[in-house]
């Protein structure tokens, strides 16, 4: 049984016959996990962590195949990773409740890695830039165009450092909640509507898996923003 | 009448018996549909299994399905009768009681009769009366689904008070989607209660033992009937659609402050985290298989909405919180 195999049958038993898929794959994922490097994870609270992380995803399963589910070793690592340091942070934000760890520094010790290729994501990156966004743009009414192409200026500006969110409001009158609101709205708007274009590209492009989720990847940092 | 012929499927066929000679030998009935509605009239049981497919019981004043007494074989049943020929006295139902009805197919001519398990077309012409069961959209009645939810946890000495209440509020608000989503929840969220435990799961696993809390909703899941699974399914796939609805409102609603697009939110979470939990259940009865399509295409909408919501604003609460822990890759789940 491979790693991706594991991963969709592990399970609690039930008294039939898939008892004997579920627990094998139980301690599959148990031995690998057992050597598992994840940084920041203390020794001490290892064992307890990668017990408590495993009953969660066994009981929880057999997760069966999914789409979007992990389909590689590394993603499924990838999974357990994100997992483990979940626990770590819960585990020291209760910890903090009698001492005085910063639990925000704790939690920042591991980026979450991309599973992928720095070029994978840089293509990513391109086909947004050149192919979704004037795509998506040119699919629509000419007064839906520009609120589109200004919102996405808008945006660049924010993911690169140039601006602040405040600061683009203030370009839309007196930053008060109401033009917050709706500088945000249109925001959102402009962001659902490449959303749904990238989707569309995903199918009709029948992008694989891994490019497909990059493309996402990569779309959803475009989306990340402060909107204070 | 608007009924592709296409849509017909197997007919019964019942010839009118000779007049004169069935009037004098009691084969034909001389009754009014006041008399046969109302019940005082001696009437025979029909048997016409078109019409008992479909959960419509008849009798009949006649040897032939004459004049005949229709009504839904449970209590709470639908049925609707229509007549398409404007013939007087050709049907009679009773003012304000719709599941029964008095017809008398001679006259009627065409009727529709619809029920909660599908419909039935009659026909009458000169020669005798024909039954069609009409094929294509046909909505199923709903199955109750009970789920012993709280016992399970009273049995594994469960002390989540949270879960408990959870449960019971599913248990008290009632009916098939509740019932079954209880179910779920137990499945999904019993939880070992310190460390030392969640080592016992897992060494049990590793054993290839039994975890009782774990094992007994899915057992239970997997010994449902065939109609339970498909009413289960059919209210997921019902639910998924009314999330990606709600989704809708709250991507055209969320600002960067409070307001009610927050509880909006929170109720897609908890929702789309019930059907996780459904989906697991059903993937034991091997039936979770029609619900991949809706999840994916609601999970995609959502993960959209979710990277488009102010940071900062976005609501957390124990179920959310919770949800991290068992799905961390999920986009209806939050951290503090």
């Amino acid at each position: 049984m491979t790693l991706v195999e594991a991963f969709q049958r592990c399970g609690p038993c039930i008294g039939t016959t898939d008892d004997t898929f579920r627990s094998e794959a139980t301690v599959i994922l148990y031995e690998e996990l057992l050597h598992f490097q994840v940084t920041g994870l203390s020794d001490a609270v290892r064992m307890d962590a990668v017990h408590t992380v495993l009953v969660r995803f066994m009981s929880t399963g057999p997760r069966g195949t999914n789409e979007g589910d992990p389909d590689s070793e590394e993603r499924v690592k990838a999974y357990f990773r994100i997992a483990l340091r979940n626990f770590d942070r819960d585990r020291a934000r209760a910890a903090r409740r009698f001492t005085t760890d910063d639990v925000e520094t704790l939690a920042r010790t591991e980026a979450p890695k991309e599973p992928f290729e720095s070029e994978t994501i840089s293509n990513a990156r391109l086909t947004l830039s050149v192919t979704c966004i004037p795509g998506c743009a040119a699919s629509l009414r000419s007064d839906a165009k520009v609120n589109f192409e200004r919102a996405i200026a808008e945006r660049q500006e924010m993911s690169n450092g140039g601006t602040t969110f405040v600061s683009i409001v203030e370009r839309h009158g007196a930053n008060t909640q109401q033009t917050r609101n709706a500088v945000y709205q249109q925001h959102s708007r402009t962001l659902r509507r490449l959303g749904d274009y990238v989707e569309q590209y995903i199918a009709a492009e029948r992008l694989d898996l891994t490019h497909a989720e990059a493309l996402r990847i990569v779309y959803g940092k475009f989306c990340e923003g402060e909107f204070q | 009448m608007g009924i592709s012929v296409d849509s017909l499927g197997p007919s019964e066929a019942y010839p009118w018996p000779d007049l004169p000679a069935g009037e004098a030998t009691g084969v034909v009935a001389r009754v009014t549909l006041a008399a046969v509605l109302s019940g005082k009239t001696p009437m025979n049981p029909a048997t016409i299994p078109a019409l008992e497919q479909i959960g419509v019981r008849v009798e009949s004043a006649d040897r032939a399905p004459w004049n005949v007494r229709l009504s839904a074989s449970r209590p709470d049943d639908l049925l609707a009768v229509r007549v398409m020929s404007s013939t007087e006295g050709a049907w009679l139902a009773q003012s304000g009681k719709q599941d029964h009805a008095a017809v008398d197919l001679r006259k009627a001519g065409v009727v529709l009769i619809s029920a909660s398990r599908g419909e039935v077309m009659v026909a009458a012409d000169a020669d005798g009366v024909t039954f069609w069961t009409i094929s294509g959209v046909t909505v199923e009645p709903a199955a109750s689904v009970e789920a012993p939810a709280l016992r399970w946890l009273s049995e594994c000495g469960s002390a989540d008070e949270w879960l408990r209440s959870e449960v019971s509020q599913l248990l008290q608000r009632g009916g098939a989607w509740a019932n079954f989503v209880a179910a779920a929840i137990v499945a999904r969220y019993s939880a070992p209660a310190n460390t030392e435990i969640a080592t016992q799961w897992l060494e049990a696993t590793l054993a290839c033992r039994e975890v009782t809390v774990l094992a007994a909703p899915r057992r239970w899941a997997r010994q449902l009937q065939p109609v339970q699974v498909r009413t289960v399914q059919e209210l997921a796939c019902a639910e998924a659609t009314r999330l990606a609805l709600v989704l809708d409102d709250v991507s055209e609603t969320a600002v960067p402050e409070e307001g009610p697009w927050q509880s909006a939110w929170l109720d897609v979470c908890h929702g789309r985290d019930d059907l996780e939990g459904v989906c697991a259940l059903l993937r034991e009865a091997s039936a979770a298989g029609m619900l991949q399509k809706p999840l994916s295409r609601l999970d995609t909408t959502g993960q959209m909405v979710r990277r488009v919501l102010p940071s900062g604003f976005v609501p957390v609460d124990e179920r959310t919180r919770r949800a991290r822990n068992l799905s961390p890759d999920s986009w209806w789940s939050t951290a503090e």
